[in-house]
């Protein structure tokens, strides 16, 4: 599909949720209950959620944790018919940008090892392997690969996040293979 | 003065009783998912609109259970905080044991056992049983049961009421048990009956982080 409307990269707000709950259907095998979301967004001050919006329509989603100095991203997934158009790396620099204004030193995140499509939006913003948790993913036994950011304020960080925003800018889509 | 806690439910309770269980405040409540936040401000305000002091206390009651996962782990954390900090004993008490104590005229307690489940006990029988929604005993969606609002509107349980009560009667059981001579539970040790524990956990503990 092309990108026919402009996407923005918006605060997530509770009306998204039943749109969430359908990307999440589309995505993930073991789905977060509207619940998550609804707790999230109200009562979790730790908390920031994004959406991309195309139009009125939600089509991606993704979300952090601030814990201490570390910013922790829980969820993050694009709707399957707007993957590959660059939504994610708009997402993920909105995180990244939502980390350092809340004074997080890193970001890190779990992620399937089997997803490489992930890993390498990942990669891309800064982030590497650091570890494994063996057979972490309860509905298939997958192992869960850890990756981690430098310090978000090191000149490799801001390399990437130039890089990135560089790409954005030019209206590049997918990984630009 | 015996501080009581109960938090198996989306429906939890606390209460401030005398030694002998005479109650004196309670405070009780449809929290939703969110009612672990709440337990501990709310034990604040009780005892301030109370003209108790926290000092004043001399033992902490807390249902253990079965129920709520993460709703017993903050009442169980913020139960042994109090007792451990003021240096109280504490006294474990089973949680649907409570809500009946609290409904004399209930014919079961029944608390969530996950999406489809519900822990049941049975008024006489001497253990909850984990029973499938569509397997409730008869009478359960029609007489008197306690049962948090949640549950009962998801499993149309026509009889409901809430076991808001149930901190009260937790505080009564505990009282019973200290004046019998019991020391209490041990501190370090007492923790929440499950009986079953939630997709994810019920599997053996995960193999160390492999850092690279």
């Amino acid at each position: 599909m092309a990108v026919t409307v402009p996407v923005q990269i918006a605060p997530m707000e509770l009306g998204d949720i039943g749109a969430i709950q359908e990307i999440e259907r589309l995505s993930f095998r073991t789905p977060w209950p509207s619940y998550a979301f609804e707790q999230e967004l109200t009562s979790n001050r730790l908390a920031r959620y994004v959406v991309a919006r195309a139009g009125t329509a939600v089509v991606g989603f993704g979300g952090l944790w601030l814990m201490v100095d570390e910013a922790h991203i829980t969820t993050f997934a694009v709707h399957p018919e707007w993957r590959r158009q660059g939504i994610g790396r708009r997402m993920l620099v909105s995180l990244i940008e939502s980390a350092l204004a809340l004074g997080a030193a890193r970001m890190t995140l779990e992620v399937r090892a089997g997803n490489a499509d992930a890993q390498r939006l990942y990669a891309e913003l800064g982030f590497a392997e650091a570890g494994r948790r063996v057979a972490y993913y309860t509905d298939d036994g997958e192992d869960a690969m850890i990756m981690t950011t430098p310090l978000l304020r090191s000149p490799r960080m801001a390399r990437a996040l130039w890089a990135a925003r560089r790409r954005i800018a030019g209206g590049e889509m997918g990984d630009g293979r | 003065m015996i501080i009581a806690l109960e938090s198996a439910s989306t429906d939890p309770s606390l209460a401030l009783a005398t030694a002998d269980g005479g109650l004196i405040a309670e405070d009780g409540w449809s929290g939703g998912h969110g009612q672990g936040r709440e337990l501990l401000p709310r034990l604040l305000a009780l005892l301030a609109a109370a003209g108790r002091p926290l000092d004043g206390a001399t033992a902490v009651a807390v249902g253990i259970g079965p129920g709520s996962f993460t709703g017993l782990r903050v009442g169980m954390s913020l139960a042994k905080g109090l007792a451990f900090g003021l240096g109280l004993p504490i006294v474990g008490v089973p949680s649907l044991q409570g809500w009946l104590d609290a409904e004399p005229d209930a014919r079961a307690a029944i608390a969530r056992a996950g999406a489809h489940d519900a822990f049941v006990l049975v008024r006489g029988a001497a253990e909850p049983a984990i029973v499938a929604e569509d397997a409730l005993p008869a009478g359960a969606r029609t007489d008197l049961v306690a049962a948090p609002t949640e549950l009962a509107a998801a499993f149309a349980l026509r009889g409901a009421r809430s076991p808001v009560h149930a901190a009260a009667a937790i505080a009564r059981l505990a009282a019973d048990r200290l004046r019998a001579g019991a020391a209490g539970d041990d501190l370090r040790t007492l923790e929440p009956r499950y009986l079953r524990l939630p997709r994810g956990l019920d599997r053996p503990p995960l193999e160390p982080i492999r850092w690279l």
